[in-house]
């Protein structure tokens, strides 16, 4: 305590900022996911583990070699009498823990494989149109959770107009995607951005001479990728595809848009298992012991995830040797052939990941139903209508959304500025307690918050501080989960700032007298505004979109979100789908204006 | 073996005409710099020896062979890049074997000589280390290695001494030239450093904007510039302006913007036909009474001089420095110029001059330039 004073007096800002983002980490981070972990371990209060064995020894669960039949196959061909051919691809079910881990891996592959061409493309082959390309690269991104399973099914699902106007009239074909297959289509259209963003940056931030000393040394074109380039792009290649493996485990829209058309093995997964399942009655925050265990392995995966890209980015993250780097990259420029076949890439590349997206907007605008498209304003005019439509839920999401902001914004700019420019013991670990929570599953976190505020016999704190009891008040807990769980993006874009800004600049102000609060507020802050607005911005949209905290927390209507009702609605797909306009709409102002004003870090919007 | 041959080279980016119609000759086994100010296409003269940049017009050829078109990777030069370019993911012999592996050539011969060049550059123990593990002056050696090691037809090197400091520089200055001797390949090195294109060069091209200024042998460079540009840029200079007053057989007269009056019985005959070939580079203008015209001279050439009684400027001392072997005194003209004199001898009672006073500065004729616009009249 003494000596805590002794370094207050010295530096009072660092050592309030310190203790308040630790003290608000533990207790809405770290003490939930204890919880939740201990919920796995302990049934009424005595150590029981038992429910390990039922995962394991049950089917539902774990299914290593399941029987293929006419429930569970990889590709099922019906030709019945009327002409009308239907292809269903599946994919097996291995049961619920199985089931998600090779989605998350095959949505990596995929990804990985679209991610890293689209990459190499556009760093090192000069042709035109490139600029324009880049922008477009980022509309798979802006689709929320939800909306991207909506508008795939109202394209491709069993009456898709894909299906209903092209396949079926012109090949006599009915092709469904089903089960895990749907799920990795949807969730990889979305994700390979993500790795397209971290390994273009990698590639962009190399030293075009390393590349230039390979040519010189004789190498070819193909070797000095693959002899140079590539093991260089590593650290973004990891980090990105660790990153979208973690995520599509822990995805929790895509699921439940699948499973509430009636599709049971797409319902199989983790994720949708625990929102399901979790909640054993009204007057109890017990929660279910194998959703606890489910959640605790999510949690796991992620934790190893996420410490995996540390380890290793920072192993490989070769602190440039050379001093400077010299010059542009040696693109190759295309001639006429090169420039038809690359179009040809990214139409469809375009075209196909962009599906989810002309499905909602298709189906949200048009009368439903009628060919030729007819179009029609009526769900738009739904959305803002308080008494029937989405009016409240819009209020809440912005309610809950912009308060989780402003908390990001104050606390992730303090915590940035600490965590990078400050000696202290224990940095490292107050610098992952901040940026960590972009790997921690939603679910995982929900049902922690819930185990901790909930109602219980014994002793909650909920019962103390009733406002964070989620069943009687959900606000303050949702606020305060969208604020943990969004803060690594702002806190990464700070670090990106500031690891912009010499410290001179600081030294030379306190060295004539300023204090830290002063130099915080007038020289810091000013430099790294556009780094603040950015990682805020993207912070916001993430927010926006929340789904599975904001699922597990919010139990009734007064409180819900745009999300929140979606998931309940999963009937009303037009509605749906003109509300996922609505917040595409939003994201693609706050990712246009982030882009503007971090230029080429876009590190910080995948946030790792 | 082979010689270098650029012909008529131009270079544009874009629209930018960087490099604006060169000829070159680097002859066998000879070290040739380029020596000029950053910005005045060094790097992108280099560059497209190695084959990164295509010439818009004109031609290199490597003896008989026109490499104008080649691709970089078949060119065989080795190349040391300002940065080094080492690999950071690579051990050092990785390195410097991997030009050896792109030739195909077998692995224990490969590790041989790597092992030979490492040990020719002193660096015998550090083949299992990493770029990032070795120091500046290591690295730039292993970089020398490396273009070394695959006994390239022409070793090109781009300032690859400026990120080191000055001692390191000098000896390492004196390691190449003794290495590239020793291997006999034909060397064309960039540098914007004067000191050291005369401690390492064959010859040296000056180059100002894309154009060259001169080429000849260090001595020539130094001691008999072609152009104003090249003896400002090369070694320490005063520059005064002045008018041509008078003009006879065997003598021209300038009087400086300062009023005093230097004259020169040692130039050709100012009235004699200029019979020197267009392009010449010893080819010196005509000059006619009024004319402007620059002097340069050295600052270790001229001598403060009580006793003179010809070409002699006077100045004020406002600075005098004394660096060990000499004392730099910085002096005023009676226009207000700065001007600086190297003194060498004496030094105890030049320091001993007080700051203000005023002294006589002797330009001996054989220490003096006279430039006509860029052009020196000889
Ligand atoms: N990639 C480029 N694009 C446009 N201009 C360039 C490029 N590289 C160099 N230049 C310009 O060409 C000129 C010569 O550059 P460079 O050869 O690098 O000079 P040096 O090596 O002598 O310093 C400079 O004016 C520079 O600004
Ligand atoms: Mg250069």
């Amino acid at each position: 305590m003494k000596r805590y004073m002794h370094k207050f007096m010295q530096d009072p800002l660092s050592w309030t900022i310190i203790p308040i983002i630790t003290l608000f980490f533990t207790v809405f981070l770290i003490l939930p996911l204890s919880f939740t972990m201990y919920a796995a371990f302990v049934h009424n209060g005595e150590l029981n583990l038992s429910a390990f064995g039922t995962i394991f020894n049950t089917k539902k669960f774990w299914d290593p070699f399941p029987e293929i039949n006419d429930s569970n196959f990889y590709i099922q061909v019906i030709a019945p009498g009327d002409g009308i051919t239907t292809i269903r691809i599946r994919g097996l079910d291995y049961g619920i823990f199985l089931n998600t881990i090779i989605i998350g891996i095959a949505t990596t592959l995929v990804s990985l494989t679209l991610g890293l061409t689209t990459a190499f493309f556009m760093a090192r082959l000069e042709f035109r149109g490139k600029t324009i390309l880049s922008g477009l690269l980022l509309i798979p991104l802006v689709i929320p959770p939800f909306v991207s399973g909506i508008g795939y099914n109202a394209l491709l699902g069993p009456s898709g107009l894909l299906n209903e106007r092209f396949f079926i009239p012109v090949f006599g074909i009915r092709l469904l995607f089903q089960g895990i297959v749907a799920i990795v289509i949807v969730q990889s259209l979305h994700y390979f951005t993500l790795i397209y963003l971290n390994i273009y940056s990698s590639l962009m931030n190399n030293d075009p001479s390393l590349e230039e000393a390979a040519e010189n040394m004789g190498a070819d074109r193909l070797t000095v990728a693959r002899s140079v380039t590539l093991p260089l792009a590593m650290p973004g290649i990891a980090s990105g595809s660790i990153l979208v493996l973690i995520l599509a485990m822990e995805d929790l829209g895509t699921p439940i848009i699948f499973a509430n058309s009636g599709d049971t093995v797409a319902a199989k997964t983790i994720t949708f298992y625990i929102m399901q399942n979790f909640f054993l009655g009204e007057n109890t925050s017990e929660i279910n012991q194998i959703t606890a265990i489910l959640g605790a392995f999510l949690l796991l995966f992620a934790l190893i995830g996420f410490y995996a890209i540390r380890k290793y980015v920072s192993l490989k993250q070769y602190s440039m040797v050379s001093k400077g780097r010299s010059g542009k990259f040696r693109t190759v420029k295309l001639g006429k052939i090169g420039h038809v076949l690359i179009y040809v890439y990214f139409t469809v590349l375009l075209l196909v990941s962009t599906i989810p997206h002309w499905g909602v907007i298709i189906i949200s605008s048009t009368k439903p139903q009628v060919w030729p498209l007819e179009f029609s304003s009526e769900n738009y005019n739904k959305l803002f209508d308080f008494e029937n439509g989405f009016g409240q839920f819009i209020y809440n999401t912005i309610v809950y959304s912009f308060t989780a902001t402003v908390l990001i914004v104050i606390l992730a700019t303090l915590a940035g500025y600490v965590a990078n420019r400050k000696k202290f013991w224990g940095q490292t670990l107050f610098d992952t307690l901040v940026t960590i929570p972009i790997a921690i599953p939603g679910v995982v976190l929900g049902i922690g918050y819930f185990r901790m505020f909930g109602n219980s016999e014994g002793f909650s704190i909920g019962d103390l501080f009733f406002t964070l009891n989620p069943i009687v008040a959900p606000s303050v807990l949702l606020v305060i989960s969208y604020t943990i769980r969004k803060f690594p993006f702002t806190v990464r874009a700070v670090y990106a700032g500031l690891q912009q800004t010499d410290e001179v600049l600081e030294e030379s102000a306190i060295n004539l007298g300023a204090s830290k609060s002063r130099v915080l507020w007038e020289i810091i802050i000013p430099l790294i505004i556009m780094n603040i607005i950015g990682g805020a911005l993207v912070s916001l949209v993430y927010n926006m979109s929340e789904v599975s905290t904001t699922l597990i927390l919010v139990s009734d209507t007064s409180n819900g979100t745009i999300t929140w009702k979606m998931a309940q609605e999963t009937g009303k797909i037009a509605e749906l789908a003109a509300m996922g306009v609505f917040l595409m709409v939003l994201q693609v102002i706050s990712l246009l204006v982030t882009n503007v004003l971090l230029k080429n870090r876009a590190d910080a919007i995948s946030g790792i | 073996m082979v010689e270098l041959k650029i012909e008529d080279l131009h270079i544009f980016y874009d629209d930018f005409h960087a490099v604006r119609g060169i000829n070159l000759t680097v002859n066998d086994g000879e070290i040739l710099t380029l020596l000029g100010p950053s910005g005045c296409g060094k790097t992108t003269i280099l560059r497209s020896i190695a084959g990164f940049i295509t010439p818009r017009k004109g031609r290199i050829l490597l003896g008989e062979k026109d490499i104008t078109h080649v691709p970089a990777r078949l060119r065989d030069s080795g190349m040391i890049f300002q940065n080094y370019a080492l690999w950071p993911h690579m051990t050092i012999e990785e390195n410097v074997t991997y030009g050896l592996k792109m030739r195909k050539v077998p692995k224990e011969e490969r590790h041989r000589k790597a092992m030979a060049i490492l040990s020719q550059v002193q660096l015998e123990g550090q083949a299992d280390k990493t770029p990032g593990q070795l120091s500046g002056g290591q690295q730039q050696r292993v970089a020398l290695a490396r273009a070394l090691v695959i006994e390239p037809t022409i070793l090109l090197c781009d300032e690859p001494l400026s990120n080191l400091d000055f001692q390191l520089r000098v000896e390492l200055r004196t390691e190449i030239r003794h290495l590239t001797k020793k291997l006999g390949v034909t060397t064309v090195y960039v540098t914007h450093d004067q000191s050291e294109a005369l401690a390492i060069s064959d010859t040296i091209a000056v180059i100002n904007a894309g154009l060259i200024e001169q080429v000849g042998t260090p001595l020539e460079v130094f001691n008999d510039p072609d152009t104003l540009f090249v003896a400002n840029f090369v070694g320490e200079n005063n520059q005064i302006e002045g008018q041509v007053t008078k003009l006879e057989k065997g003598l021209v007269e300038v009087k400086t913007e300062g009023g005093d009056t230097l004259t020169y019985t040692n130039l050709q005959d100012p009235f004699m036909e200029d019979t020197a070939e267009e392009g010449d580079r010893k080819s010196a203008p005509k000059l006619a009474v009024g004319d402007k015209v620059s002097i340069v001279t050295r600052y270790d050439k001229i001598f403060l001089d009580e006793k003179a009684t010809e070409n002699v400027l006077t100045g004020t001392i406002r600075n005098l420095a004394y660096m060990g072997t000499m004392v730099q005194v910085v002096l005023n003209l009676n226009d207000g110029s700065k001007f600086t004199v190297n003194v060498s001898e004496n030094l105890n009672k030049v320091m001993g001059m007080g700051l203000g006073s005023t002294v006589k500065i002797h330009l001996p004729e054989s220490a003096c330039f006279l430039f006509k616009d860029n052009l020196r009249v000889r």
